[in-house]
């Protein structure tokens, strides 16, 4: 089917941008079609062209060195012993990575593909300002990605990240609820209130404040413990000393998240009214790890008399590494209607 | 007075202007005025052959320290030397606290006059040395770094006309649409219905 002939309601595309990966969700004929990059990069010797060509890993040449994108370029890392770089740290682009930029624009170019029409439009999720880090706020970053959207020929609509997951996640509650999105570099809440964001922030721990801190208390390193949290882990069941760890941290995430909540909200206590009960949704690839609900339901419990919200059910997202860019996609899909 | 200081630093050299002949680290002084006339000298310098420091030299010469007294052993009948007193009060300062004082000054006059001129010959090394081997001020930033204080701004474009677009190939899946399509409807009718109100 070319570009004219795809039928309207396929207008519209979703960006998920986070630390770790950039998700898109497009509506095609099959139903929801989405592609994934690792938002890693790493970059070798012309000399290495060869190499690479053997070995079918598609890279891009730029002067006297070849970068080579994505997913590939972790495994490329483990062959040449490098480590591989990224253009975010923390949910944000990152300040000091020279080619942080050009990677990025690369990456969105090839997860976004290219628009149906000119200006299509494209909502790109953005983190809130983290409360933790009050020097940082999210201007630059926002910046950034409407221009590199803009320029692979979209029309760019920027949208907080966790109200991505309550439009895609609450919708049976007519769209209120409060999100969690524990993602690589950060975790982002949002509450929302009837198709309106209530709160949202974002505080700057996520998964790899995990690996980091797990990796220094057993004597690893982060990139052997992320290795080992993505290979699978029962946070309900740890086998060794690592997983325990990864079971302690996991838990002192939750704990600081859930905390971090409740200080916001006293502050804004009288600003507007809460809500009747709404469910928790929790997504993020931090989230993926086997018995997380379970551990975060246990967390809530200990702090549910005091907590500011009335919760009415705790759930995982239906597809916590996508909620986001389905969020986006459903947002970027109301602009064509009338 | 100033001297120059010079240092041999290669394997040994000849300054015939100055009838010299010097082995490596052979230190010699000259007055400053002779050493700055000395085209060899300078031949040298700037090959790296010999270091040459200004040094001041002290203004004022001290007396020279008076040898120790020896006690004779006393013998029989021998008059038995006694120690002298502690001097009366308000008598005159005591000589070797205002030698002290002396030499304390032009220690630090000399120290100060050291390090100016070791400044001033760096500054001319530095001036007249090639750029290539001028040692960084800084640190250089690890390649794909940014310093601190570089500036951050957005590019007007990001990313060159003529980047490369290679094939790099995202993961790609599919799934069904009945959740997405279901909040999209219901979004639509919830903003429809606000709109309304």
């Amino acid at each position: 089917m070319s570009k004219s002939e795809k039928p309207q309601s396929f207008r519209g595309i979703g960006l998920d941008i986070g630390t770790m990966n950039l998700v898109s969700a497009r509506r095609s004929a099959d139903g929801i079609s989405t592609k994934r990059m690792r938002d890693v990069f790493v970059d070798l010797p012309v000399s290495s062209r060869k190499m690479l060509k053997l070995s079918q890993v598609s890279f891009v040449e730029r002067g006297d060195e070849v970068l080579v994108l994505g997913d590939a370029a972790m495994e490329v890392a483990n062959v040449f012993g490098t480590t591989p770089r990224r253009p975010l740290s923390a949910g944000l682009v990152s300040s000091n990575e020279r080619d942080a930029l050009e990677v990025l624009k690369l990456l969105v170019l090839h997860v976004l593909g290219d628009p149906i029409e000119p200006d299509e439009v494209c909502y790109f999720s953005v983190p809130a300002s983290p409360l933790d880090q009050p020097g940082r706020d999210v201007i630059y970053h926002r910046g950034v990605f409407e221009r590199i959207v803009r320029e692979c020929g979209y029309k760019p609509f920027a949208a907080n990240e966790a109200m991505g997951i309550v439009f895609s996640e609450c919708a049976k509650e007519g769209f209120s609820g409060l999100a969690f999105s524990f993602g690589s570099g950060m975790t982002n809440v949002a509450l929302g209130i009837n198709t309106l964001e209530g709160l949202s922030f974002s505080v700057a721990r996520g998964g790899d404040w995990i690996d980091q801190h797990v990796a220094s208390s057993v004597g690893s390193t982060p990139a052997r413990i992320c290795a080992l949290k993505e290979g699978g882990v029962d946070l309900n069941a740890p086998r060794n000393r690592e997983e325990e760890a990864l079971a302690f941290y996991y838990k002192a995430l939750i704990e600081y998240a859930l905390d971090q909540v409740a200080l916001r909200f006293k502050a804004a206590e009288g600003q507007f009214q809460m809500p009747k009960a709404v469910p928790l949704i929790v997504s993020g690839g931090t989230a993926l790890a086997t018995g997380f609900l379970g551990l975060f339901k246990t967390v809530f419990t200990q702090r549910a008399k005091r907590f500011p919200v009335e919760i009415s059910e705790i759930r995982l997202a239906a597809e916590p590494l996508k909620a986001v860019a389905y969020g986006m996609l459903i947002q970027a899909q109301q602009e064509y209607e009338g | 007075m100033r001297e120059a200081e010079i240092t041999c630093t290669c394997k040994q050299l000849r300054l015939n202007d100055l009838n010299l002949s010097l082995m490596q680290g052979d230190q010699v002084r000259l007055p400053e005025a002779v050493a700055r006339r000395s085209v060899d000298l300078e031949r040298y310098r700037q090959l790296g052959g010999v270091q040459v420091r200004y040094v001041e030299t002290a203004r004022q010469m001290r007396p020279a320290p008076r040898p120790p007294k020896v006690l004779a052993r006393p013998t029989a009948g021998t008059p038995v030397p006694t120690v002298p007193g502690p001097p009366p009060q308000g008598a005159a300062e005591p000589p070797l606290e205002e030698v002290v004082r002396v030499v304390v000054q032009e220690e630090l006059e000399r120290f100060r006059a050291q390090v100016l001129s070791e400044l001033r010959q760096m500054l001319l090394e530095f001036q007249r040395a090639p750029a290539s081997s001028a040692a960084p001020a800084v640190p250089a930033t690890p390649r794909g770094t940014v310093s601190e204080d570089a500036p951050v701004f957005i590019p007007a474009r990001i990313g060159g006309a003529d980047a490369v677009r290679a094939e790099i190939a995202p993961k790609t899946e599919s799934s069904t649409s009945e959740g997405v399509d279901g909040a999209a409807e219901a979004l639509r009718v919830a903003r429809r219905g606000r709109k309304r109100t």
